[in-house]
């Protein structure tokens, strides 16, 4: 990914809650996680279109599991490539720096 | 175990249409599929149907977003809102449903064309000034019979001049004379013309500049004679349209005169008929001399209130009244703004005209947008898809109220091409039958362009927001879960609501139309006191000195009155100085000579008419004591007359009229004998009450040059008028013969306005009826087919057919039922509106009523048995096939 371009806040907790679910998430419980971790509920139609953005931009990468029978078809396990890793740390990178000397505003210690 | 749940196919269709392709997409769509089949383990199946199709939609919409949001997804750009875009779809739509289209474009246009036509009358008749300069500040000044209330008689040139010589509120005042025949002699043709006799600045003053050469600059033109202007109509039909015409020598009735120049094609005020002007010194006449014969045309000064004005004149007025008592007594001035004085009588029928097809236009309205619901019902799912795709409400209300502006376009440009034929054939072709001031002039021009274009987005914006404000509200969801079964609740009660409106507006129509018709049947009912079959009427003029004095006038006309009962055919003839129900007449005040004469401001006024040959056995009047004039009443005989019933019942209610003296203030106030009373005549018109009427007998009491020939004859009026000119021809060669009329034509002319009237309610009713009824079958049709099945089950479990026709039937009569009602209440309500144009019935007339009601109950009723036969006919088996 180009260095100039930052991630958005809804994609950082997308790759986020993928880390969190640890290595071959699936897509519903990536979701899920999002939505208990952050205490409100996440739209299927943003979520799915983020998830296909970073996946276009190549920040997440799938692998499907062979169909167990009498499945309909397998679900995608997803993670984050080496490039997602580096554009969160980026962000939070950013970030960090912009916070500094503001904990007393935001109410936290970076 | 039960078969596997599966979630809505059409929303697993929608869903594979709207996700990207590939992969992703069908993955999607798994973890979707896997949260299904979650929910059905831990819930009902039904709910996570449910569920599952709300969140297809949610994600079909929202990817939808993604792709064509501007700048975004691949080849994105443009959303729904954009209005170019829109008509195209909304066009794309519209042609998919042709019949839809033209139905509704139809009915559009029938409301606009009516609205449009009957707006250019107005606008020419009322709203278009006067085609003058400043027209505003014009005046017409009438005297005012105040006994008689008369107040818009004619003025005495005496008068006319202290008004114009001593006021100052108006810069100028004119007048013109009444139409008068003459005899117009030009080359060796000579013809019967009607001339106004105009005040040499009459039309400075109007502000009217002739087309071709000039108006008048002098009275009377020096040696070339009087100075004539023409009209256009008469320049093209007896000149040609010559452009030569200009300095061309005509006698006027035996005087030399000079064409000066053509007018305008355009009205001019008092001058309904003329063919040319005349310039003349009306100014010889006084209140000693003359008696009253002028139009009077005044244009206020600057600054000038028309209430101002008319208070002066009100006080010249009464200085005028002692100045002459005994000829101005018992008289007022009434100035009328001169717009008001031409177009005052006809103003409320065009207006109650207009309201007319304003509600026409309402109930075309509520027809198509019944079909626009109609159709948004049947779209519901289509909406329900393109909310999902990311349209919004207001996107969708935006595309519905598209369509229906387009609609409403294409209706208003049906409807400009009606309302053009549609004034063409009601202005130009049958002026006549209008009666009306100004109404040629009736056209499709820009005011009444704009008119359309307003009221074709109104109507648009009318009939078009109910379904585009309920599409704004549709809940893709809950249409996507009904499945189709139908409209809502509440659309249905719309357009119940909306069919109630129309059956109610339409009674409203059908009860005014009704009223006309009884009111017009009851005119034509009056007995005119003649009876006008087989008799034809023809003016003939002998004026000049050609005819030399009064004596060999009356026996000229002698002479062709025998003759023409000497021609195999004509069972009798006569003639008399005007025409019953004919426009004009002269009057003059009477008393009985046996009592002391009356103040002249108290004096009974009395119509004159001078007859000659066997006038009134001709017309059919009935003799009802004494005698008709004969051999004994000519020129050296006695002075006799013969009254009217009104007369001598309001001079000698107990007594016989026969054998008194009558004193007539014409000529000389010697006594008159009456010798005989015959039946009262309709001399106004049929809605006027017939007055008293004093027969003069020609050959004694000449006033006239000219005679009305009357004669009846088992012929036709054509082989009468060739006898007519015949016999004119053996006794006075070269005389002018009038137009040769019917009498019963004269007879129909003079109900003229109240049968145009009439024609276009009752035109204007049917269609509303026509409307009304379709709307109904639309509703009716429309829930019979939405309750094919419930219909089915009931012929399946045993309702007879005649069963199902009541249940359809009682459906639709219950909406006719209220309509009615309202209707009803409306037309009782409103019938004032209607009152000062009905003639001899109220507006509460109950036939009238009812019979709207009925041909509206009668008509409904076919279009409830229509849609209720379809559906005592559905075969049960195909009834529940039908989902």
């Amino acid at each position: 990914m180009s260095p100039n371009s930052f991630l958005g806040e809804f994609e950082q907790m997308v790759l986020l809650a993928v880390l969190q679910r640890g290595d071959g998430a699936f897509a519903l419980d990536v979701r899920r996680e999002i939505e208990r971790s952050a205490d409100r509920s996440v739209s299927r139609g943003a979520f799915y279109t983020t998830l296909e953005r970073l996946e276009r931009k190549g920040l997440v990468r799938w692998s499907e599991d062979e169909p167990a029978d009498g499945r309909r078809g397998a679900l995608r396990r997803y993670e984050v490539t080496p490039a997602g890793l580096g554009a969160l740390r980026e962000s939070r990178r950013a970030l960090d720096a912009l916070s500094r000397g503001l904990g007393g505003l935001l109410g936290g210690t970076p | 175990m039960s078969a596997t749940p599966r979630p809505p196919r059409w929303a697993a269709w929608l869903l594979a249409r709207a996700l990207p392709p590939g992969s992703f997409g069908h993955s999607v769509r798994r973890d979707l599929e896997a949260e299904f089949e979650q929910a059905c383990a831990t819930g009902s199946a039904a709910a996570a149907r449910r569920w599952y199709a709300w969140e297809a939609v949610k994600l079909a919409a929202r990817f939808t977003w993604e792709a064509i949001r501007p700048g975004r997804g691949p080849g994105g750009g443009g959303g729904m809102e954009h209005p170019v875009r829109n008509v195209r779809l909304a066009l794309r739509r519209l042609g998919r449903s042709p019949g839809f289209t033209v139905v509704a474009a139809l009915t559009m246009a029938l409301g606009i064309g009516a609205n449009v036509a009957i707006f250019s009358v107005v606008d020419a008749v009322l709203l278009d000034p006067l085609p003058y300069r400043d027209a505003d500040a014009l005046v017409a000044v009438y005297e005012w019979r105040v006994e008689a209330d008369n107040r818009t008689n004619v003025v005495n040139p005496g008068n006319w001049r202290a008004w114009r010589d001593r006021s100052e509120g108006f810069a100028s005042m004119t007048a013109v004379s009444m139409l008068q025949p003459v005899t117009v002699r030009h080359g060796a043709e000579a013809r019967e013309t009607v001339v106004q006799y105009a005040d040499p600045v009459f039309f400075d003053v109007l502000g009217m500049e002739a087309a071709l050469g000039r108006t008048f600059v002098s009275s009377t033109g020096g040696a070339e004679g009087f100075e004539v202007v023409l009209a256009d109509d008469h320049w093209r039909e007896r000149f040609g349209a010559d452009p030569d015409v200009l300095g061309r020598s005509l006698d006027i009735n035996g005087s030399p005169a000079v064409v000066v120049g053509v007018l305008p094609p355009e009205y001019v005020v008092f001058g309904e008929g003329t063919e040319m002007w005349v310039s003349l010194d009306l100014t010889r006449g006084d209140q000693t001399n003359s008696g009253r014969w002028l139009f009077v045309v005044g244009r206020r000064a600057d600054g000038v209130t028309f209430e101002g004005a008319a208070a002066e004149l009100r006080t010249i007025m009464s200085a005028l009244r002692d100045e002459y008592p005994d000829f101005n007594d018992g008289w007022d001035v009434n100035p009328v703004p001169l717009k008001q004085s031409v177009v005052g009588d006809v103003s409320q029928a065009l207006w109650i005209l207009l309201g007319a097809v304003g509600v026409l236009l309402l109930i075309a309205c509520a027809n198509v947008a019944n079909l626009f619901l109609v159709r948004a019902t049947e779209r519901q799912r289509e909406m329900a898809v393109r909310t999902s795709l990311g349209a919004s409400g207001r996107a969708l209300a935006a595309l519905l109220l598209t369509e229906s502006f387009l609609v409403a376009a294409m209706g208003a440009a049906l409807g400009v091409g009606l309302a053009y034929v549609g004034t063409g054939l009601l202005a130009h072709r049958m002026p006549d039958a209008f009666a009306m001031p100004r109404v040629e002039a009736a056209g499709v021009d820009a005011t009444v362009l704009g008119f359309a274009l307003g009221l074709s987005a109104l109507t648009g914006l009318l009939f078009g927001l109910v379904p585009a404000l309920q599409a704004a509200r549709t809940s893709p969801a809950a249409t996507l879960n009904a499945e189709g079964r139908g409209p809502s609740r509440r659309t249905g009660l719309l357009r119940n609501g909306l069919v109630v409106g129309e059956v109610a507006l339409s009674v409203v129509l059908l009860a005014g139309a009704a009223l006309f018709g009884r009111s017009l049947v009851t005119l034509l009912n009056v007995d005119p006191g003649i009876e006008p079959d087989q008799v034809v009427a023809a003016r003939v003029n002998l004026s000049g000195p050609t005819y030399g004095a009064d004596g060999e006038r009356a026996r000229i006309f002698d002479r062709l009155l025998t003759r023409l009962e000497e021609r195999p055919g004509v069972a009798s003839a006569g003639g008399i100085t005007f025409l019953p129900m004919d426009g004009m007449g002269a009057a003059t005040g009477l008393w009985p000579g046996d009592r002391p004469p009356p103040p002249a401001d108290s004096r009974t006024a009395a119509d004159i008419r001078n007859v000659a040959g066997d006038y009134f056995g001709t017309m059919g009047i009935t003799l009802l004591d004494g005698r008709v004039f004969d051999a004994r009443d000519g020129a050296d005989g006695p002075r006799t007359v013969v009254v009217s019933r009104a007369l001598a019942e309001r001079f000698w209610p107990d007594e016989r009229a026969v054998g008194k003296p009558l004193v007539i203030d014409w000529v000389d106030h010697e006594p008159w004998e009456i010798v005989g009373v015959v039946e009262d005549v309709h001399l106004q018109g049929l809605d006027a009450q017939p007055g008293g009427v004093v027969y003069h007998h020609y050959p004694k009491a000449p006033f006239f040059s000219w005679l009305h020939i009357v004669v009846r004859a088992g012929a036709t009026g054509e082989a009468t008028g060739t006898a007519l000119r015949e016999e004119l021809d053996a006794v006075a060669a070269g005389a002018p013969l009038g137009t040769v009329r019917s009498m019963s034509d004269v007879v129909r002319r003079s109900a003229a306005r109240p049968r145009m009237t009439t024609f276009l309610m009752l035109v204007f009713a049917g269609m509303a009826t026509l409307l009304a009824a379709v709307g109904l079958y639309g509703v009716l049709s429309y829930a019979v087919s939405q309750r094919v099945r419930e219909i089915g089950v009931r012929i399946a479990i045993g309702a007879r057919p005649r069963d199902v026709l009541a249940l359809v039937v009682r459906q639709g009569t219950g909406l006719v039922a209220v309509g009615l009602v309202l209707g009803l209440g409306t037309a009782l309500l409103g019938g004032g509106v209607v009152s000062a144009l009905l003639f001899g019935i109220e507006p509460r007339d109950p036939l009238a009523l009812a019979g709207a009601a009925g041909l509206l109950f009668a008509v409904a009723l076919v279009a409830c048995v229509l849609p209720a036969w379809q559906a005592s006919r559905v075969p049960p088996s195909e009834a529940l096939r039908a989902e």
